[in-house]
């Protein structure tokens, strides 16, 4: 994925492999750079995904080939970040939802409030009749009933 | 050198009827070898060779590392992974208790102009910078509203004594409305103290109100940082100093714990005087000298030019003034760093010091706010310093406007939890210092764009990881360790911070707030 410099168009043409980059990662990295360049990003055949930094400012060889090289960096940083992130998601949203739950008033304000004591149900009660079987609820009553009459 | 992604699941038992698992753990190469750390914050220092034997699984099993591994918690057993969690539980006390720090900008005025001053500074006699009594009720609504038990006010600016009459009404409000011990509510005043009165120092005191000022270093490196129209800064605060010494001694209070607490801001004239700055603390009386480096926020490029430093121009003066320390301690001197301290109470004990850039998640919302002088209130002082380069996005309502819950809902809170949790952070997920250290996404967002950092060329990370090399070199040194140790044992200050009636001493001796676990000193984690 070795970049081009397109010196007379002022931008960079940089060919990603999606086996290697995934497009989230490949589009994470191009993001980055919309305050300094024009972003175009193309799908090509066989899992290649094009990125064309064009510079808002006309920018010197130099600059170019920097912007590539930085290109390169930010796309190996949104891939670890990406594998991080898959990685450790159920850890994340283990402390990330204690922490969140902890500066919440209404979780402390719940666990801080008694029982309700005027409740009348038992917890056996079943009012929305969420325990009763779908064919008892719902089913077709007279072929239930052809049914049981055969049987007799 | 990074640390490598650690052996999760390896099986490194040489023999097939002994199979010893590994717990989860990161790795570091320094000096030669090799520092091996867990997710309970134990470590164990390897030579090479048997470090790589332990990974390749070719450790033999009457090699004595295996005493070592199992004495660190690094060996998996269902007792060690019990005890590992209930660890990690104890160091991540933050997540269980909600925002205890609130930073109160009680004006943006300042009879200082500080040469690195990054607080939208506003001159002492501009009108309209000052927060009213209006905000302020709504300000304290939304304080009480807070789930943590233990709450404290910050007051800062600007210089926030030139608002003393909201101050004052701050803390006798709050204290009447915590008064059904519903609440624990401490005080604490960020000031150049140039401006106190003494019955304001006399109110201060007897009101229990913790006070914080900054020292730069001798007299001339202070004043030629911190600018006083007619000039003698250091000389007006240390007489502030001596004013609140006195009061404090009048009132029979324990000098170890009733003294006014100083800091440094490590500005580009300090980095060749490290050795002086810790004296000057010295000769003050100061058992702490806190060494901040300079932070870009608020700050415009000119200055930062001007005041500002690389990350390793600061590591060689925060080393040489470590080093300095320590040759005082070794002289009977007792002193100590504060940052190097709450580092080494993270590697050394399970407590958790609840510090806003040392936790995980950062502190931001879920530990701490601000509110800005005109009622809008922010994750952070941080963002709020951001706000006043003009860019609001760390900005999470207003008070005049949003309830505490409504503050807490905001995404912002929610980005900057998610992109603070080091455990899940490219560069710190696998980084051997990750039970001890701590991000800051605002640092991040200001130097790099982005939330998340980006570690291999974030200099607040390359500081980070600097202080830890040079601490737990330091700890693997012959009879440092407990020196080092004592660093960690600070003692309660919040008996001399409460309120007080006229002619009453204070008690000598208070338990540890209800929301801090017990002290707990970890097994130390010796040389190998």
């Amino acid at each position: 994925m070795d970049p081009k410099v397109d010196r007379k168009a002022n931008s960079v043409d940089v060919l990603l492999d999606e086996g290697v980059f995934p497009r989230p990662v490949g589009l994470a990295a191009a993001y980055r750079f919309l305050d300094r360049c024009y972003v175009l990003v193309e799908t090509h055949p066989r899992q290649r995904l094009s990125v064309r930094l064009k510079g808002k400012e006309p920018l010197a060889p130099a600059a170019l080939a920097a912007l590539a090289g930085e290109f390169r960096n930010e796309l190996l940083h949104q891939l670890v970040r990406h594998q991080v992130a898959e990685r450790t998601d159920s850890l994340r949203a283990a402390i990330v939802g204690r922490a969140l739950l902890s500066a919440d008033p209404e979780p402390a304000a719940e666990a801080a409030a008694p029982a309700a004591a005027s409740d009348p149900l038992d917890f056996q009660d079943d009012p929305l009749g969420i325990a009763v079987p779908w064919e008892e609820k719902y089913g077709d009553k007279r072929k239930a009933k052809q049914k049981s009459k055969k049987r007799r | 050198m990074k640390a490598r992604r650690p052996a999760r699941g390896r099986k490194p038992g040489p023999e097939p009827d002994r199979k010893p698992d590994l717990m989860p753990v990161r790795w570091r190469e320094l000096g030669g070898r090799v520092l091996v750390t867990n997710d309970g914050g134990d470590y164990l220092w390897l030579d090479r060779e048997p470090f790589e034997a332990l990974m390749a699984g070719k450790l033999k099993a009457d090699h004595p590392l295996w005493a070592e591994l199992a004495r660190t918690e690094m060996l998996h057993d269902a007792a060690v992974e019990a005890r590992v969690v209930e660890r990690v539980r104890r160091r991540s006390h933050h997540l269980q208790v909600g925002p205890t720090l609130h930073v109160v900008v009680l004006t943006l005025r300042c009879n200082h102009a500080c040469t690195y001053c990054h607080a939208s500074r506003q001159p002492e006699r501009r009108a309209g910078f000052d927060m009213s009594l209006e905000t302020a009720a709504r300000v304290l609504d939304v304080i009480l509203a807070s789930p943590a038990p233990d709450l404290t006010i910050e007051f800062q600016g600007g210089e926030p004594a030139l608002n003393f009459p909201v101050l004052r009404w701050f803390v006798e409000e709050g204290r009447r409305r915590t008064a059904d011990g519903s609440k624990h509510l401490y005080f604490s005043l960020v000031s150049n103290l140039t401006t106190l009165t003494q019955a304001q120092i006399d109110y201060l005191v007897d009101q229990g109100v913790a006070v914080c000022t900054s020292i730069d270093g001798p007299a001339e490196l202070h004043d030629r940082h911190r600018r006083l129209p007619g000039g003698g800064s250091h000389r007006k605060t240390r007489a502030a100093m001596a004013r609140f010494d006195a009061a404090y001694r009048k009132r029979r209070l324990d000098p170890a714990l009733a003294y006014v607490n100083a800091l440094v801001t490590v500005s580009r004239g300090s980095l060749a005087r490290p050795e002086a700055l810790v004296d000057e603390y010295v000769r003050m009386g100061q058992k702490v000298v806190h060494l901040r480096p300079l932070n870009p926020f608020g700050m415009g490029r000119k200055i930062w030019a001007r005041e500002g430093y690389t990350a390793d121009e600061f590591l060689r003066f925060w080393t040489r003034a470590l080093d300095h320390i320590l040759e005082l301690n070794r002289q009977g001197i007792e002193m100590a760093e504060k940052m190097a301290a709450l580092l080494l109470t993270r590697i050394l004990t399970d407590d958790d010091p609840n510090y806003a850039d040392l936790r995980s998640p950062c502190g931001a919302a879920i530990g701490q706010l601000a509110y800005n002088h005109d009622g809008r209130v922010y994750t952070c002082d941080e963002g709020r310093m951001v706000g006043a380069m003009g860019d609001d996005l760390f900005c999470i309502g207003d008070v005049h406007r949003h309830t505490y819950a409504d503050l807490i809902a905001h995404p912002t809170v929610r980005s900057l939890c998610v992109s603070s949790c080091l455990e899940c952070l490219p560069g710190c997920a696998d980084c051997a210092y990750a039970p001890y250290c701590g991000v800051c996404p605002v640092y991040n967002y200001v130097e790099q764009g982005d939330l998340v950092a980006r570690c291999a060329t974030n200099d607040r990370c390359r500081i980070m990881l600097g202080m830890l090399d040079y601490l737990f070199q330091r700890l693997a040194e012959p009879g440092l360790s407990e020196l080092l140790r004592r660093w960690t044992e600070v003692r309660d200050r919040s008996s001399v911070f409460e309120p007080r009636r006229a002619g009453k001493p204070a008690a000598r001796a208070k338990a540890r707030p209800a929301a801090a676990p017990p002290r707990r000193a970890k097994k130390g984690a010796r040389r190998k």
